[in-house]
């Protein structure tokens, strides 16, 4: 029963040690969903069902494809950058952390401009929408899913 | 003399009364008893009261062998649950021995998977909640509208470009 008790104390030891490091550079993981919706066809991919039920509520697409996924490892102040299908670029920096909330910075590049730029802060773990740029015959949706160490 | 003019179910009267006979023998010989004078007399001597017939002939127990038949399954009950709380009094009486360890080493168990948890507060495919605020928002060149979904509750930023935008 020592034993039990000297392995446990352990492992609680070497936890916090692990958790201590993590924290020092807590890693922010972004997660790029691209979506092109469109009427050209009544197709829904089902990688996607959960988020276009919710999405069929609101705008009048029948035809949803996941186009593309990106993943990427960032940090605060880090830019995170990812191209998009119609030489577009979406920028995504993570500011600051406040009470389980991520505070971020989200900017549509075009190569003329920006077409949104927008700070806003998401619970952990959580996922928002950027819609409408257009592309092909319909538009692109992107879901940014934004998850952190504390 | 006698016994060549008596019934023949009469040998049978004595192992009927002592409950002796199997099941379709009983049977037979209640069936017997209720159409044979002489058996059904030789049964009530042999018992000294006629209650016994009645109870051979009917399936279901009085009140009686009713209230009988609880007190024994209460009896019973109550014998082995004493027998099952004998039995826990000794397993507790083994486990105090251990006790203090036991709860330590479930206690630092909780303490550290709480810990876990608490650390990694992960959900991943766990689109239940999406609290977003947002703090600014601008445009260049388009209109921006923003909209909760319905299920989920994400926030979607909806870009109305421009024509000369695109
Ligand atoms: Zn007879």
């Amino acid at each position: 029963m020592k034993i039990l008790f000297v392995i446990i104390i352990s492992s609680i030891v070497f936890l916090h040690t692990f958790i201590a490091s993590a924290q020092r550079s807590p890693a922010v993981f972004i997660k790029v969903d691209v979506i092109y919706a469109s009427n050209e066809r009544a197709f829904i991919d089902k990688k996607i069902s959960r988020i276009v039920n919710d999405l069929k509520s609101l705008f009048a697409y029948s035809n949803y494809e996941l186009i593309d996924i990106h993943s990427l490892e960032t940090k605060y102040h880090q830019t995170g950058q990812i191209p998009l299908p119609n030489a577009s670029k979406l920028q995504i920096v993570p500011l600051a952390e406040q009470a389980g909330y991520i505070l971020l910075n989200v900017l549509v590049n075009r190569s003329n401009g920006y077409i949104m730029n927008t700070n806003f802060r998401i619970i952990n773990g959580g996922t928002i929408l950027v819609g409408g740029p257009r592309y092909k015959k319909g538009v692109l949706v992107f879901a940014i899913t934004v998850e952190t160490m504390r | 003399m006698e016994s060549s003019s008596r019934c023949k179910y009469y040998k049978l009267v004595g192992p009927f009364v002592d409950n002796e006979l199997s099941d379709s023998q009983k049977q037979d010989m209640a069936l017997h008893v209720e159409n044979c004078a002489e058996c059904f007399n030789e049964v009530n001597k042999a018992q000294q009261t006629g209650l016994l017939i009645r109870e051979n002939l009917i399936v279901e127990p009085t009140n009686d062998a009713m209230r009988e038949i609880w007190e024994n399954i209460h009896t019973e009950l109550t014998n082995s649950h004493n027998f099952k709380t004998q039995q826990k009094r000794s397993v507790l009486k083994h486990f105090n021995k251990a006790k203090f360890w036991i709860s330590a080493a479930a206690a630092l168990i909780v303490i550290s998977v709480g810990t876990l948890f608490y650390s990694f507060p992960y959900k991943t495919g766990n689109l239940q909640s999406n609290h977003c605020f947002v703090e600014s928002i601008d445009s260049a060149s388009a209109s921006i509208m923003v909209f909760e979904t319905p299920k989920n509750k994400m926030t979607v930023f909806w870009i109305f470009e421009n024509e000369s935008s695109s």
